[in-house]
């Protein structure tokens, strides 16, 4: 019986070489000079050498590695000083000289007596587990350069909501620094004053419902399963009021379970803002047209109406001369006639009101501005609805501000514009009416010059009002509430369109907390 | 009491059928009606009125034109004109006490009695 095969309890070397061979691992065994008397046959696949190119060789001539590995020296100390190692990693080198990673273990063996008799050690190719855990390594490496490179502002949070991805778009975008938020749930620092979710944290607890709560700009990803999208001005962030696209999606395990979650943020400031303007640009451009749709129908209506007008009146008068005739022809007694006749009349009177109105339109040219003091005309359109005011027993309050300033006006037209008011307002009140005329001047001129001052006149009513939905067509020509009063529907479109000859504005609005309608002209001094 | 003799020139035929009757159904009017304004200086010189009523815008011979022919011809010169149209105001009118430019004017749609009125004032 040799060494080997010397019995260790019930268990003897055969045991140990039968077992070593079918462990599948590189065993190899030295007596007490440190020369090999055991390799096992694994040896060949792992290094291509066979066992018998090892035995009776010493372990400081070889011992599975080159003379280059980091380990040789300090595994050299521990064989001379008969001590176990564990597990070290080392590079060895096949027979082929092709690069193999080993990971070996020795345990010095002692006799029953406590004799040294040598080492007893084990080797296990671990290359291809060091080629996995390289390319993890180098895959980690490359995600971690992509999303560090990318020009999109990107971090990313873990399960736990850990930051570990904070790029350089992002640090520059937020103005806050990786160090300052990696490994750290910080992240909401960069765009809120007090703790709360982020996009990528409710999508890590898997709470999609809370972004309606949260963001008032939001949907689902349309391109992303489980991604959600916000938007919003972001007030001094990194320095500046920025509108921030956020985007963020799952990124799972091979289980599906998500294990954390991107978020990218992208600034689109300056196109928001230009959108904006785009918006505002069209809005303006739908007032403008609809200004110019205005003129255009005032310039129909006043070109239409002196070619209309003579074209009307002619057979108005015939009609009329046909009432007079029969008004003196057919039976006195006769009511029915004398109704009939009645209500051709008043419609004759109605339609000449109205080729009257629409003449006012095609006379505007002719306007001869002058700086007027305005209460000399007002005192004077108020003695021409005398009779009116009377009838109802109206009472004329007039405040005029001492340092009201005369108004570039065209007498006769600007009186015509107050008569015509100052009637539509008799008219809406019952008996004992207040009409209130109040004259001021003001600062806020009517140009774009700071400078520019003006003079504001309002007329007052305690009539009824004007229904909300009525107040924008108010000014439009034929629109009347006094249709059967024998209104035109002409009066007010006539007041704006003398007004805007003045170059001045007037608006028309119900009275904030009283009944009645206030009418206010601004007119230039 | 002889009725005025008024000539009314106007291209409507249908308001000068229904001025001759009302004038001349009150008695006091006796009129002659043409519609054609360049016939106005011939009807004026074969009627001698005491005075025309004159429309301005007739297609075939302006207003204007006729009281011109009228006031060249000795037969016709003297006799009062008053313009009854549609291209003047009532209120333009009243307002001038219906002389305008020198010229007395009655704006359309006129009533009977505004009508009367004028020719009364216009005939001596």
């Amino acid at each position: 019986m040799d060494n080997s095969e010397k019995k260790t309890g019930c268990f003897n070397a055969c045991d140990f070489r039968r077992l070593a061979e079918i462990s599948g691992i590189l065993v190899w065994v030295t007596d007490s000079d440190g020369r090999y008397i055991y390799v096992s046959r694994e040896v060949s696949d792992i290094l291509g050498i066979e066992p018998r190119e090892i035995m009776g060789r010493s372990v400081k001539d070889f011992l599975f590695f080159g003379p280059e590995e980091k380990y040789a020296v300090s595994i050299a100390a521990k064989l001379s000083a008969r001590e176990a190692f564990s597990r070290l990693e080392i590079e060895g080198r096949r027979k082929d000289g092709s690069q193999v990673f080993l990971e070996i273990s020795a345990l010095p063996v002692s006799d029953d007596r406590g004799c040294f008799c040598g080492f007893s050690g084990i080797v296990k190719d671990i290359t291809g587990y060091k080629q996995a855990e390289n390319g993890l390594r180098s895959n980690q490496e490359f995600i971690k350069s992509i999303i560090q490179n990318s020009a999109v502002a990107t971090f990313v949070i873990t399960a736990e909501h850990k930051v570990i991805y904070w790029n350089r778009a992002c640090e520059e975008l937020t103005g806050i620094k990786a160090s300052e938020v990696l490994d750290t749930n910080m992240h909401w620092k960069a765009f809120y004053k007090s703790q709360r979710p982020c996009v990528a944290d409710i999508i890590i607890d898997g709470r999609a419902a809370d972004m309606a709560r949260l963001y008032p700009v939001q949907s689902r990803s349309e391109f992303v399963e489980g991604g959600l999208h916000s938007e919003g001005w972001y007030i001094n962030l990194g320095g500046k009021d920025r509108y921030i696209i956020f985007d963020a999606a799952p990124i799972f395990d091979a289980d599906g379970s998500v294990v954390a979650a991107i978020e990218t943020l992208q600034d689109i400031t300056e196109s928001k803002k230009a959108q904006e303007e785009l918006a505002e640009a069209y809005r303006q451009l739908k007032v403008y047209q609809a200004q110019l749709i205005q003129a255009a129908k005032m310039d129909t209506v006043g070109t239409l109406a002196s070619g209309i007008a003579h074209e009307v009146k002619n057979p108005l008068a015939v009609i009329l001369q046909g009432i007079e005739y029969l008004s003196r022809n057919i039976p006195f007694d006769n009511e029915e006639n004398r109704m009939v006749l009645g209500f051709i009349s008043e419609a004759v009177g109605r339609a000449d009101r109205i080729i009257k109105g629409l003449l006012d339109f095609s006379s505007l040219t002719e306007m001869r501005i002058e700086s007027q003091p305005l209460e000399a005309v007002i005192d004077s359109a108020l003695l021409l609805v005398k009779n009116a005011l009377d009838r109802k027993k109206v009472r004329v309050v007039k405040n005029l501000a001492p340092d009201m300033p005369p108004a570039m006006i065209d007498r006769n037209k600007f009186e015509q514009v107050l008569v015509n008011l100052f009637m539509n307002a008799v008219d809406v009140m019952s008996e004992h009416g207040e009409l209130i005329i109040r004259g001021y001047g003001s600062a806020a001129g009517l140009g774009e010059d700071a400078d520019s001052r003006a003079a504001v006149l309002e007329i007052e009513d305690n009539g009824p009002g004007i229904p909300e939905e009525n107040l924008e067509k108010i000014f439009d020509p034929f629109f009347t509430t006094k249709r059967r009063r024998g209104g035109s529907g002409l009066g007010l479109s006539i007041v704006r369109n003398i007004i805007d000859m003045h170059g001045g504005r007037i608006s028309l609005n119900n009275r904030v907390g009283s009944r009645g309608v206030i009418v206010q002209m601004v007119l230039a001094v | 009491m002889v009725p005025k003799k008024v000539l009314l020139i106007d291209d409507e035929a249908a308001f000068t059928q229904l001025v001759k009757l009302n004038l001349e159904k009150t008695g006091k009017y006796e009129v002659r009606v043409e519609n054609q304004g360049a016939m106005g200086l011939s009807s004026a010189i074969q009627f001698k009125p005491d005075m025309i009523l004159l429309d301005i815008v007739m297609p075939d011979t302006d207003g204007s034109d006729v009281a011109m022919q009228l006031s060249e011809n000795s037969m016709t010169r003297d006799i009062p004109i008053v313009f009854l149209t549609a291209i003047v105001e009532k209120e333009e009118v009243d307002d001038n006490n219906n002389v305008i430019g020198g010229r007395k004017f009655l704006a359309k749609p006129v009533n009977l009695a505004e009508l009367m009125r004028c020719i009364d004032s216009s005939v001596k």
